[in-house]
């Protein structure tokens, strides 16, 4: 589920979110219900942002990470517009819920 | 309509629903489940299943996984993320609105289950209060937790934090006893890490440097003090996932559906099963006898056997 996003390490993250215009970073968590949803979730919406990048962090691979972004809950979407965090929501959305929160943090992304 | 009209809609995808599914496809009907999520509902979160028959244990998340498989292999249309936002119950042509489409189906089966109930307090510290041991757990290795709540899942989940590294867990329950299972409540002593504290409730969570400062209220004398911990898991009972039906089916008192013994709703042709329902226990077992029995009274409706 959620193929081809890539996944973000402490020494990747800052150069990737400054690198696009929209991004979406999922914080999850490997045998997370929530994540698995939240996934499909993305995955259903991925098709309407053809410009938005997508990305994930993995909570037991970088703690640090996870922690650096605030970050206490997952599953947590974290939107980033031009570098510059510019919304976030934890738990899971419905695919309007997450289209919502995508527009509210981003320049037009469809 | 985006869709033909099928034998049997069933709404809510968890175990209930999917073994409807099961039972309605062996009996020869066009079967479509809707789900709002994705399928497994509420025992997904289930660390791990040690009731199911056939499995001394097993993660939640792979026994629905099989379940699911199960349900594929008979030919089941599933549609995932899909929320059902409206019902027409009193036709003889029962109809779905969802926010992509309208379906139709002779017979219904509701199986929408519950959601966890959330924490009554409100709290500034709302991002150390959880909900899924699964989710969050790994984060407190090391630390003290809070959980709220002395049935199985609470239970339960507090023998996952454990085995998480957790250091130190301080069940809550308001009632005069815990209500997990002895055996549950006696490999919880084992551990030497969990305590439990009945005829209490957690009044409320402030931040205490970098910690939590967790006020425990004695329910009968009203008296309080504290504990320290890092992290509060709730996990205090369900509420009813029927705001779809409310107004259209007969309701108990506390929200979920009147079905008498064979499933039947107050509406004909429309079943019922699961968590939604009102009966005194909710497991994994029980909601596949309801939907084992939901299934076969739509097939027999169908027939006009009923």
């Amino acid at each position: 589920m959620l193929q081809d996003i890539t996944l973000l390490r402490s020494e990747t993250f800052d150069a990737y979110v400054a690198g696009a215009p929209n991004c979406l970073v999922l914080v999850f968590r490997q045998g997370c219900p929530n994540c698995q949803v939240l996934m499909a979730v993305i995955d259903r919406c991925r098709a309407r942002w053809p410009r938005l990048a997508l990305a994930g962090i993995d909570a037991d691979q970088s703690p640090d990470l996870m922690q650096e972004a605030g970050v206490t809950k997952v599953p947590t979407v974290l939107v980033y517009r031009n570098g510059v965090p510019s919304a976030r929501k934890a738990g899971v959305m419905s695919p309007s819920e997450l289209m919502a929160l995508v527009a509210s943090g981003s320049a037009p992304v469809v | 309509m985006s869709d033909c009209e099928r034998d049997l809609i069933i709404v809510g995808g968890g175990v209930a629903g999917m073994t409807a599914a099961i039972y309605a496809a062996r009996a020869g009907l066009d079967v479509l489940m809707l789900e709002k999520a994705t399928c497994g509902g509420i025992a997904n979160s289930s660390c791990s299943v040690e009731n199911f028959p056939s499995h001394q244990a097993i993660s939640g998340m792979e026994l629905m996984q099989r379940i699911r498989c199960q349900v594929q292999s008979f030919g089941v249309a599933i549609e995932e993320l899909v929320e059902v936002e409206d019902i027409d119950v009193e036709s003889p042509t029962k109809v779905m609105t969802t926010a992509t489409g309208q379906y139709a189906a002779k017979t219904l089966i509701i199986a929408t289950g519950s959601t966890p109930n959330r924490l009554p307090i409100g709290t500034s510290c709302d991002d150390r209060v959880h909900y899924c041991a699964l989710c969050d757990g790994p984060a407190y290795k090391g630390k003290d937790v809070v959980v709220v709540g002395g049935g199985n899942t609470g239970f339960d989940e507090s023998l996952y934090l454990v085995t998480l590294g957790v250091r130190s867990v301080v069940i809550i329950e308001c009632l005069d006893a815990c209500r997990a299972a002895h055996t549950i409540q006696q490999n919880a002593q084992s551990t030497g890490k969990i305590s439990a504290r009945t005829l209490a409730s957690v009044a409320a969570i402030a931040p205490e440097g970098d910690r939590l400062h967790v006020t425990i209220e004695d329910v009968v004398s009203g008296s309080t003090d504290a504990i320290v911990a890092d992290g509060v898991f709730v996990f205090i009972g369900q509420r009813p996932n029927t705001a779809i039906v409310r107004g259209k089916l007969d309701l108990s008192q506390s929200g979920y559906i009147v079905a008498d013994d064979r499933m039947h709703t107050s509406e004909p042709g429309v079943f019922a099963a699961g968590d939604v329902i009102a009966k005194r226990y909710r497991q994994l077992t029980t909601a596949m006898a309801d939907g084992t029995i939901a299934a076969l009274e739509a097939a027999g409706y169908l027939r006009g056997c009923v």
